[in-house]
């Protein structure tokens, strides 16, 4: 395979991020059930990433690290009241400096006056509230008709179901304007590579779907594969969550309607997407067009008992990865590798021969797909969750947390600065049934991963800064 | 507002890109057994 990219050769870019979710409910990531087809399609002209990690199970830090190729810890930005510092690049400017146009179309949850960050345009937009001087959601939200079932709480298990939620209006909105632009990029006939990056909210909780997608799915989505009663849930944070939450006691009839909904809304996702894809080819642009499709997070849709993300069980941490060019990369591969959302940042500027960014710690995906196998590729991916104190959503009163992970080879090490640590080797237990963590004979891995853990991150650190860290 | 600089032309002013969602697109439908 030849990769060398020539700047005549370089492709456009659609990176589409959308919002929380579970690549085990996309049919190219062997789900049997959810109907996907545009993502299949993707992953059939592409290459499908099985173990890619988002750099924290949280929105605005995910993003605001995939836009930078840097963790949490150091564009200090934790929380989803974060406010990204302007002064650091991101990979819109790294292309914008490469020559690209770079424009952004709906969701990217930016706090604070910086709506841009890099993009020479926007469409769209957020939903309201994550915009600087609009209002803040709250618990009860007067005037919402679907009250707190946007947040992570027990009320977005009491009204699922169908109707509709204001993210499908918002994504519908999303799509029509990205077939515009590619639809005038093309007719204006520019030479300017273009990089459109798209964001949805689907298939974020409230778990509404359109009666239309709900009714596909009636009675045929399977229930979790891994339930756990509350009263057998044994890690302090854990336990401590499904309290706050709500959900230690979920009905059937609530998970059952919570995850048809979340299987139609991710079927309606694909269909919005489908259009995008369909107006890049209509335009005969969509092979020499670099398409990225990632999420900022994953949902647990119920698994081990618990819901939307905010752990990082496997459900909640691990991200979709699906890179497609089919005029210079392999076609229908699956690569197995760790890797982790920042090395899509880095791979994109080295397919489009743009600058690295200078403080990023992505890494260029291009020797893995040029062979899955080398020897030279590092299996590891960290991920992060800190929490401000007297933040009622995520933190106990007067407390915070601090929890990362790292995925290094088949193990998989939760630190939670003050509890028990957890250790799953997901070789031998894909599920993560086993903590591991207090076996004897696996001392020596919780030492090494532990040791990983703390390498240039301090929890009390983040704590000190986190609690006067710039915020809307 | 218009930006009128020639250096940010290309730059979209804040205030349009605001999506207000409309709390009538949030709703389930009544009933939900059918």
């Amino acid at each position: 395979m030849n990769t060398t990219v020539t700047t005549t050769q370089r492709p456009n870019i659609v990176f589409i991020e959308v919002d929380q979710h579970n690549p085990a409910v996309i049919g190219a990531y062997a789900n049997t059930v959810v109907r996907t087809p545009n993502l299949d399609a993707l992953a059939a002209r592409g290459i499908v990433f099985d173990n890619n990690y988002c750099a924290s199970p949280i929105c605005v830090p995910s993003r605001m690290s995939m836009l930078t190729g840097q963790h949490p810890y150091k564009n200090e930005v934790w929380t989803n009241n974060n406010v990204l510092n302007s002064s650091l690049p991101t990979f819109a400017h790294s292309l914008g400096v490469a020559g690209y146009k770079t424009v952004q179309i709906g969701r990217m949850h930016f706090n604070g006056a910086d709506q841009l960050h890099g993009f020479s345009e926007r469409y769209v937009g957020d939903s309201n509230p994550n915009h600087f001087g609009a209002v803040k959601p709250t618990r009860k939200p007067s005037g919402d008709n679907l009250p707190g079932a946007w947040g992570p709480m027990r009320s977005s298990l009491e009204l699922s179901g169908h109707g509709m939620n204001a993210a499908q209006v918002h994504d519908q909105a999303v799509v029509d304007r990205a077939v515009e632009f590619i639809d005038d990029y093309v007719a204006a006939d520019n030479t300017e590579p273009f990089c459109l990056a798209i964001g949805t909210l689907l298939p974020h909780q409230p778990y509404v779907a359109s009666k239309e997608d709900f009714d596909e799915y009636r009675g045929k989505v399977p229930p979790p594969k891994v339930t756990k009663a509350f009263e057998d849930e044994t890690h302090p944070y854990l336990r401590w969550w499904k309290s706050h939450t709500g959900i230690e006691d979920v009905t059937d009839v609530e998970v059952e309607r919570a995850r048809t909904a979340y299987f139609a809304m991710v079927t309606r996702l694909d269909a919005l997407l489908g259009t995008v894809f369909d107006a890049l080819n209509r335009n005969g642009i969509l092979n020499n067009t670099l398409i990225v499709y990632t999420a900022d997070h994953g949902d647990q849709i119920g698994e081990h008992g618990l819901w939307w993300k905010q752990t990082f069980y496997e459900g909640a941490v691990k991200v979709p990865a699906i890179i497609s060019w089919p005029a210079k990369l392999p076609q229908g591969v699956h690569i197995d590798r760790v890797t982790s959302q920042l090395d899509l940042n880095a791979t994109m500027l080295d397919l489009a021969g743009a600058p690295a960014l200078p403080l990023s710690v992505g890494r260029s995906l291009l020797p893995v797909m040029e062979n899955p196998d080398t020897p030279d590729w590092d299996d590891v991916a960290f991920s992060e969750y800190c929490t401000r104190p007297n933040d009622p959503l995520h933190s106990p009163a007067g407390k915070s947390w601090q929890h990362r992970m790292v995925r290094k080879g088949d193990w998989k090490l939760i630190y939670y600065h003050g509890m028990p640590s957890q250790l799953f080797n997901l070789a031998n237990d894909p599920d993560e049934l086993v903590d591991l963590s207090s076996v004897s004979e696996y001392a020596d891995v919780v030492k090494r991963l532990t040791d990983m853990v703390l390498d240039g991150w301090d929890p009390e650190w983040v704590n000190s800064k986190i609690r006067d860290s710039r915020k809307t | 507002m218009k930006i009128t600089l020639p250096w940010a032309v290309a730059t979209s002013p804040p205030d349009t890109i605001r999506f207000e969602s409309n709390p009538d697109w949030n709703y389930l439908d009544d009933p939900q057994d059918n």
